[in-house]
């Protein structure tokens, strides 16, 4: 360590002096009186800088990287691929980590746009922060309602989903295709609570019956106790549906089928895309015939999918494309939609006022924004289905276009901007 | 009030989780009593037997092949973990193993996102194990009484080596005084390593079929863990017999929790657990 006295100023030499006076006259003579037109072409030409705060260690990793790779095609095939400048935090899915990394993108590198975190209590809390920062933030996944309604922010765009979008649009489809006898599960948190009492409304308003509702612990991996309960509730359920989140669900899936539920023709629906290409490959053949909703599928066969497909296919070619690459994209297209719109400057107010209005087909089809931020996406049935050897989550029934209202009566409550 | 067909039913639920319980906290405990470390890796070693067991399956497509090798190669990585790391740290402060077994875990929970990524995955049982068996009139998965019966027979195979045998012999007076048994002249390093290989093996071996009757993912070593502890805790640190026991415990309070207190299933195995440590704090068995 220096002897130096670190509480006294240093003296200046007439080197440092010399410096300091030479450096201070080029910034002068670089932003000098030049006419505006100058300084447009230089803000057009500098650096975008895009700061992601996501999930960059822990199991959610993976959405963190995925989406992350459809955000860097969607600007490779943008003018801006050789001004962009990425810069990538770990939210760790804790709020507090989260908001101090936004802070940290915003105020000591000077993001332009920032992108959000996956977790639903973290996407709230950044969402606060940047709308108090004014600065324009889009979110891949947290899908937290109450940014669709009564903490939505003029500067928060929901490009995913919210988790109400993707669950309760299936009620209807239930009941008419699957039965009226349902059973409701959900993991033992927010999400889980939120979507089994949204379904339960949605069913008896529908002229369903719940037959019975179980809340295992988020983490749960033997769902025995609970398969108990299936089977002994009566009448026996037609369905099992509900939201049982990530590895769990793939357990209850290999379990539904071991203790006979799928033999005896009751059918499970899960929310949220749970049966991915990923998930169903690791259930394998216990979890064939089981349903799901959700927004996008790599079997979509529209012309926009097939050139994405094509596209990451080049960009990374190692990558099963799901969802996670499909929102990914979407943020990342909307971003470069932004630029385009203010004259390739990250002006965040003029990108805003251009982004709520797009209407583009992207990998997930047609999709747009509510007067609240929140997407309006296509939503589909899927169903796991063997193709050959490999277990595939195959679009079967589409549902149309579903958004996220932000009235009173909406999931979330109302929404002013 | 349940039916008698349902508690049956719970109790067959209740014991299959026991006897997965029974492998994953044996070693723990007996890695406890021997070694003298509360080895926070364990549940790591019954997670990379999991995804190791996953992989040796899609390699070979035989479930006996990832049964039998993967808690093989867990075993060999155990003995080297110990001989390199722990083995230092013997006589110090038992807080720098306790450390160094929390920091390994973390090591191998990023190992095994480097190698298998952080997507859930299962290992697929034998299709002559799936289908039913009736127990007295009720259908029961034949893998889940496979476990049992491979779990019980495992855990009986234990209990007459540490009971029976000269080196359980050795064990047991390991188990209550370690010194005496160096002074025999027993290489009782070569006593250390041996238990924990051993404990590391049982815990691959639960990896393995727990992988196969739930999912492998990066944090269920936390979940394994979790539940070893709280049945080596009620079942008494270091003992066997506890740990066969504290499982019983655990699986059936699991199982008949759910059941009849549905929103406290989880609270109710703390809730047996805090009951019996205010009863006997030493946990319910004290001897190996």
């Amino acid at each position: 360590m220096s002897q130096r006295d670190q509480s006294r100023p240093s003296p200046v030499t007439r080197r440092a002096f010399l410096k300091a006076a030479s450096g201070a006259t080029a910034a002068a003579a670089l932003t000098g009186p030049f006419p505006a037109s100058v300084n447009v072409a230089r803000a057009q030409s500098r650096e975008i800088k895009i700061g992601i705060v996501s999930a960059y260690s822990g199991v959610f990793s993976v959405i963190g990287k995925r989406s992350e790779l459809g955000i860097r095609l969607a600007f490779e095939k943008s003018k801006y691929r050789d001004r962009v400048k990425f810069f990538i935090e770990d939210s760790q899915v804790k709020p507090d980590v989260a908001v101090q990394k936004a802070q940290r993108l915003v105020e000591r590198e000077g993001v332009d746009v920032l992108v959000g975190p996956v977790a639903g209590h973290e996407a709230l809390a950044v969402s606060e922060y940047s709308k108090s920062k004014k600065k324009l933030m889009l979110l891949v996944y947290g899908g937290n309602v109450k940014i669709a309604g009564d903490s939505c922010s003029r500067y928060t765009f929901m490009v995913g989903h919210t988790i109400w979008s993707v669950s309760v649009p299936v009620v209807p489809w239930i009941l008419e295709t699957l039965g009226k006898d349902v059973f409701l599960m959900g993991s033992d948190y927010i999400t889980g609570k939120d979507i089994v009492r949204w379904m339960d409304e949605g069913i008896k308003k529908g002229g369903g019956r719940v037959v019975g509702t179980a809340f295992p612990p988020l983490g749960n991996a033997e769902f025995a106790p609970y398969i108990a309960q299936i089977k002994n509730a009566s009448p026996r359920p037609k369905v099992v549906t509900g939201f049982i989140g990530g590895s769990d669900l793939v357990a209850l899936a290999k379990q539904f089928d071991e203790f006979g539920l799928k033999r005896e023709g009751i059918a499970m629906v899960q929310t949220i895309g749970g049966f991915s290409d990923v998930q169903a490959r690791a259930i394998g053949e216990a979890g064939v015939g089981h349903y799901d909703i959700i927004h996008y599928s790599r079997w979509l066969s529209h012309k926009e999918n097939q050139d994405f497909l094509a596209d990451f296919k080049k960009f990374a070619p190692d990558e099963l494309v799901d969802d996670a690459h499909a929102l990914g994209y979407d943020v990342g297209t909307s971003i470069v939609y932004g630029l385009d719109a203010a004259g390739g400057v990250p002006d965040n107010e003029k990108m805003i006022d251009a982004i709520v209005e797009r209407r583009w087909v992207g990998p997930r089809g047609e999709s747009s924004f509510g007067p609240n931020h929140a997407i309006r996406h296509p939503t589909y049935v899927r169903q796991i289905q063997k193709v050959g050897n490999e277990y595939r989550s195959i679009p079967i029934k589409p549902l149309g276009i579903t958004g996220t209202p932000g009235d009173a009566a909406g999931p979330g409550g109302l929404c002013k901007l | 009030m349940a039916s008698p067909e349902v508690l049956l039913t719970n109790l067959l639920y209740g014991l299959t989780i026991a006897s997965a319980l029974v492998l994953i906290s044996s070693g723990l405990s007996l890695i406890f009593g021997i070694v003298g470390v509360v080895n926070f890796a364990h549940g790591s070693f019954g997670m990379l037997g999991a995804y190791l067991g996953f992989s040796l399956v899609m390699a070979t497509g035989s479930f006996w092949a990832a049964l039998l090798l993967a808690p093989l190669i867990v075993t060999a990585g155990a003995i080297v973990m110990e001989r390199l790391t722990l083995r230092p740290l013997y006589g110090l402060n038992p807080l720098y193993q306790l450390f160094l077994t929390f920091a390994l875990s973390l090591v191998f929970s990023n190992l095994v996102l480097l190698v298998w990524g952080g997507d859930t995955v299962s290992i697929p049982t034998p299709s002559y194990l799936r289908g039913f068996v009736s127990i007295f009139g009720i259908a029961y998965p034949t893998f889940r009484l496979f476990v049992l019966v491979f779990s019980a027979c495992l855990a009986a195979a234990l209990w007459l080596f540490i009971g029976r045998s000269a080196w359980g012999a050795v064990l047991r007076a390991g188990l209550h005084n370690m010194e005496m048994v160096e002074a025999f002249g027993i290489n009782t390093r070569a006593l250390v390593t041996a238990v924990f290989a051993v404990g590391a093996g049982l815990a691959a071996v639960a990896g393995v079929v727990m992988g196969a009757m739930r999912s492998v993912n990066p944090e269920m070593d936390l979940d394994l863990i979790t539940s070893a502890l709280v049945v080596v805790v009620i079942g008494g640190l270091g003992s066997f017999r506890g740990a066969v026991i504290g499982s019983l415990i655990l699986g059936t309070a699991e199982s008949f929790g759910a059941q009849l207190l549905p929103g406290l299933a989880k609270f109710v195995v703390w809730i047996v657990m805090a009951a019996i440590l205010l009863w006997r704090p030493e946990g319910l068995v004290k001897d190996a």
